[in-house]
């Protein structure tokens, strides 16, 4: 079927798109804090040093921001043009936050812009301030982006319609959607998948639309999810959390290569910071994303904690459910769930929600068939994704104790300072310094690739979690893997040699007038 | 049309206006920039590094303008028009993905010829310059098929007739493709040379050889403009009577004061430019003041083309040859728009551009942008 090799082809594609979008979008929140801490110093002390860190640093952001810019526009495109099933949803759920992170891109551009072209032109206070909106707009595009990538987890103002043909999945908030319109779509997409081997194209019929008609009756319904906010508190903390690990890491390299203190001067600005979000984020953010999943996606919570069968685990439930005596709901449990289903057919239930459904394609299917089915494909993931999981549990706590280290070693905190400074003396303070560094910044980015990887691979078989699949939605073009192939290779050059870039600004000392004057001719 | 129809469609050609502005003084100065810089290492002339450094910069300011209002047609046509979307995005899929591709390339090029200047050999550096302009002119390869198909439905034609893989090749055949590309690219490139030739005759920004430079690219696009111009008018005469009929005039939608709107600022730019051409001598002259009304008016001439193409199709959205396809066929039916916030979003991007070209040209003016420490 089309639709199929579709998403074998292009499903790797456009996660390698968001991962790269998220990795510049990481260096896009965290290097404000940096550049913000270093001008504060600068301006308290009249150090040049911290002005010079805090220009090249601007530079970097500045290259960053642009690849940002264009894997944002990558995934943006990518998603309505390999998914287009998804425009259902832009035009729908997703219309009030797309439309206002509009407002966000242009509030980043003309901060960013402003903040460059006055830098040491206005005070530094100004310069922090001009930053700080930079700031507040690129995390409100954060914030959007994250409650629509949130509803696609969760989708929040379905009510029980994903409980209905999943019943092992928990009501979704109170009901914000024209129900049998959306019974209405899932059946023509499903009809279509099953007669066409594609489905996504029934958008494109002006029938269709009239026949859908109108379903949402709250388009902020995604601003209102639980889920949504547990999400923009642990994905934007993680964020910030890398970009500054990249910025301590990169100091604490030149001070490794060079053994310039100057080096360890210029983490101490930010690193605070760093150390009260590595605390924040696991015991607050991590733990209210860790109980949202148990409360709105027993599949996924299950996958993380291996729950092939259903178990006891006091700690694990009291920290998800707040009750140590309540077990965690394994896929037998499920199971049983699906079976409750009977010889229940979709035309059966169709016909008590749609009273002038037409049966197609799909009537005869059971329910108890495709429920188990489709948790059968769930349950797959279970080993990688629980092993996933646990690495990424791991690597936060290594991060938490390498900026301990880190902040033991570059501030005097007393006992702690004295086990560093002893470890020091033994190994050597460059790279006891590089070391911690380098594990706050492997601890940082590790967690939030094998985070981001267990949210989206820990929702499958459904794109929209208990509604949609992949396979409704993908494109009903027959793409050649070769275009793929190639167009792949070309925002991969452009990613590594975006990156390549902002090392060159990072590192390469300015020979702008001596190879001006070489590049015009002139000899040196 | 009703009114809110009438709102869409004015959204969305607002959006398309000031985007194609935009895009035109980036693809423009663009180009100027990685030629000059080029030229500065091959004839050892280091006063042409510091144009291309100058010219460059005006491409920054806007090109980061141009991709708002890019992404601002995306969310319109999503929002308002998904329909339509979807038939593109399914039809159009392989231009787009060149589209795609090309932004790809020309927003980080744009970023690394900046930050890379100085940093690494001219050799190298002026090869990024010239993919970062021709990855600029790639774009509209791609989102120009849409248009030639909105205009005269070639491919779309076939995929009404359930022939979709072969309308998926066939938009690449669109007969109003040819001209439209040729003239997007020609008006990009005297829109380019004007406003350089412009900025170089801005006070305490004065450079002769500069604005010649400008000026002679302006004067050669200027010059094929009309004959491209002319395909592009006969071409729509056959394939779309509807836009003909209405730029010349003889239709309902009267659109030929703005044709004639942009045959005078084209003669006008033809005889200010010979005025100006005269005073600066090859760049060894002086420059006149009102040199600086060149990029004005060739930014002017391509609002009122651009303003002919997409408005001639009023009261449709999609023409096919004597009738059309209005805008309802495409529109949102599946919620209440949400006006208030759509006005409030509009607002505020207003205010923001307003306020960035105020700050922008405050900073030209204060001389921050061409004196700035670089990184």
């Amino acid at each position: 079927m089309l639709a199929g090799q579709n998403v074998s082809l292009l499903m790797p594609v456009s996660a390698f798109g968001v991962y790269l979008h998220a990795f510049f979008v990481s260096l896009t929140l965290g290097l404000p804090f940096v550049i913000s801490s270093l001008l504060f110093v600068w301006w308290r002390t009249g150090d040049e040093d911290y002005y010079k860190a805090a220009r090249i640093t601007t530079g970097v952001l500045a290259v960053n921001f642009a690849l940002g810019a264009i894997m944002g526009t990558l995934v943006e495109f990518g998603l309505v043009q390999a998914w287009p099933g998804s425009i259902y949803a832009v035009a729908t759920v997703a219309f009030a936050p797309l439309a206002s992170e509009l407002v966000a891109f242009i509030g980043e551009i003309v901060f960013l812009v402003a903040f460059i072209v006055t830098l040491r032109w206005v005070k530094p206070w100004v310069s922090i301030g001009l930053m700080a909106g930079y700031f507040a707009f690129a995390g409100f595009s954060g914030v959007l982006i994250t409650l629509v990538n949130s509803w696609l987890n969760v989708p929040w103002g379905t009510g029980p319609l994903a409980s209905v043909l999943y019943p092992y999945l928990p009501s979704y908030g109170p009901t914000a959607f024209d129900i049998p319109v959306l019974v209405a779509v899932k059946l023509a997409l499903v009809d279509s998948l099953l007669t066409a081997g594609t489905a996504s194209q029934i958008l494109q019929n002006p029938e269709t639309a009239k026949a859908i008609g109108i379903s949402p009756n709250d388009l902020f319904v995604a601003f209102n999810s639980p889920y949504g906010l547990a999400s923009v508190a642990h994905n934007l903390s993680a964020a910030i959390i890398i970009g500054m690990a990249f910025a301590a890491a990169a100091f604490a390299y030149k001070h490794l290569r060079t053994g310039d203190t100057k080096y360890v001067k210029l983490i101490r600005p930010f690193l605070p910071i760093l150390l009260i979000l590595l605390i924040l984020q696991p015991i607050v953010f991590g733990h209210n994303m860790g109980s949202a999943v148990a409360a709105y996606m027993p599949t996924k919570f299950a996958m993380m904690e291996g729950a092939y069968t259903t178990k006891q685990n006091p700690l694990i439930s009291f920290l998800a459910y707040g009750d140590p005596s309540k077990p965690i709901l394994g896929f037998d449990e499920f199971v049983k769930k699906c079976e409750m289903h009977g010889d229940i057919t979709v035309g059966i239930v169709a016909a008590q929600v749609l009273p002038n459904y037409i049966p197609g394609p799909s009537s005869n299917i059971k329910l108890k068939d495709l429920c188990l089915m489709d948790l059968a494909e769930a349950q797959n993931r279970v080993a990688v994704i629980n092993a996933v999981f646990y690495v990424k549990i791991g690597a936060g706590v290594v991060a938490l104790a390498a900026v301990i280290g880190l902040v033991s070693a570059t501030f005097n905190i007393g006992l702690l300072s004295r086990i560093v400074s002893a470890f020091s003396n033994r190994f050597g303070k460059r790279q006891l310094v590089f070391l911690f560094a380098l594990l706050v910044l492997i601890g940082s980015v590790l967690p939030a690739v094998l985070g981001w990887y267990v949210r989206e691979a820990g929702r499958k078989p459904w794109t929209v979690y208990g509604l949609l699949t992949p396979a409704e939605l993908v494109t009903p073009v027959s793409v050649p893997p070769a275009t793929i192939a190639i167009f792949t290779a070309v925002f991969t050059a452009m990613a590594f040699g975006g990156v390549y870039g902002m090392y060159l600004v990072a590192t390469k000392p300015l020979l702008f007038v001596k190879l001006l004057r070489k590049g015009a001719g002139e000899e040196e | 049309m009703n009114g809110t129809e009438l709102f869409v469609f004015s959204l969305l050609g607002i959006a398309v206006i000031i985007h194609i502005i935009f895009v035109n003084i980036t693809m423009g100065t663009g180009f100027i920039s990685a030629m000059a810089r080029f030229l500065a290492w091959r004839r050892n002339d280091p006063s042409l590094e510091i144009m291309s450094r100058r010219v460059f910069k005006i491409l920054v300011v806007h090109e980061l303008f141009s991709g708002v209002w890019g992404t601002v047609i995306t969310v319109v046509l999503a929002a308002f028009l998904p329909t339509l979307l979807a038939i593109a995005v399914d039809v159009m899929f392989f231009p787009l993905l060149i589209a795609l591709s090309a932004i790809i390339i020309r927003i980080p090029t744009i970023a690394l010829f900046w930050y890379t200047w100085g940093k690494i050999e001219p050799r190298i550096h002026s090869i990024i310059g010239f993919v970062m302009a021709l990855s600029g002119f790639a774009v509209p390869m791609g989102f120009r098929y849409v248009f030639a198909e909105i205009t005269y439905p070639h491919g779309v034609g076939l995929a009404l007739q359930n022939l979709r893989d072969a309308a998926r090749i066939e938009v690449f055949a669109n007969p109003l493709y040819p001209p439209l590309i040729l003239h997007t690219w020609a008006g990009a490139l005297l829109v380019g040379g004007f406003i350089t030739a412009s900025f170089f005759a801005i006070k305490g920004n004065v450079s002769p050889k500069f604005l010649w430079i400008g000026l002679w690219h302006g004067i050669i696009f200027l010059a094929v403009q009309p004959f491209i111009g002319l395909w592009y008018l006969t071409s729509l005469n056959t394939y779309a009577p509807i836009l003909y009929n209405n730029i010349l005039g003889t239709a309902t939608f009267n659109l030929l004061p703005m044709f004639g709107l942009k045959a005078v600022v084209f003669a006008s730019l033809a005889a200010v430019s010979a005025f100006v051409w005269k005073k600066v001598k090859r760049g060894e002259g002086s420059v006149p003041r009102y040199a600086i009304a060149l990029g004005p008016l060739a930014v002017l001439a391509v609002l009122a083309g651009e303003f002919i193409n997409d408005a001639g199709r009023y009261p449709f959205l999609v023409l096919v040859k004597d009738a059309g396809l209005p805008l309802s066929v495409f529109s949102n039916l599946y919620i209440q728009i949400p006006y208030q916030l759509v006005f409030a979003i509009l607002g505020v991007l207003v205010i923001f551009l307003g306020g960035f070209i105020l700050t922008v040209y405050y900073a030209l003016n204060k001389r921050f942008l061409v004196d700035m420490p670089e990184v």
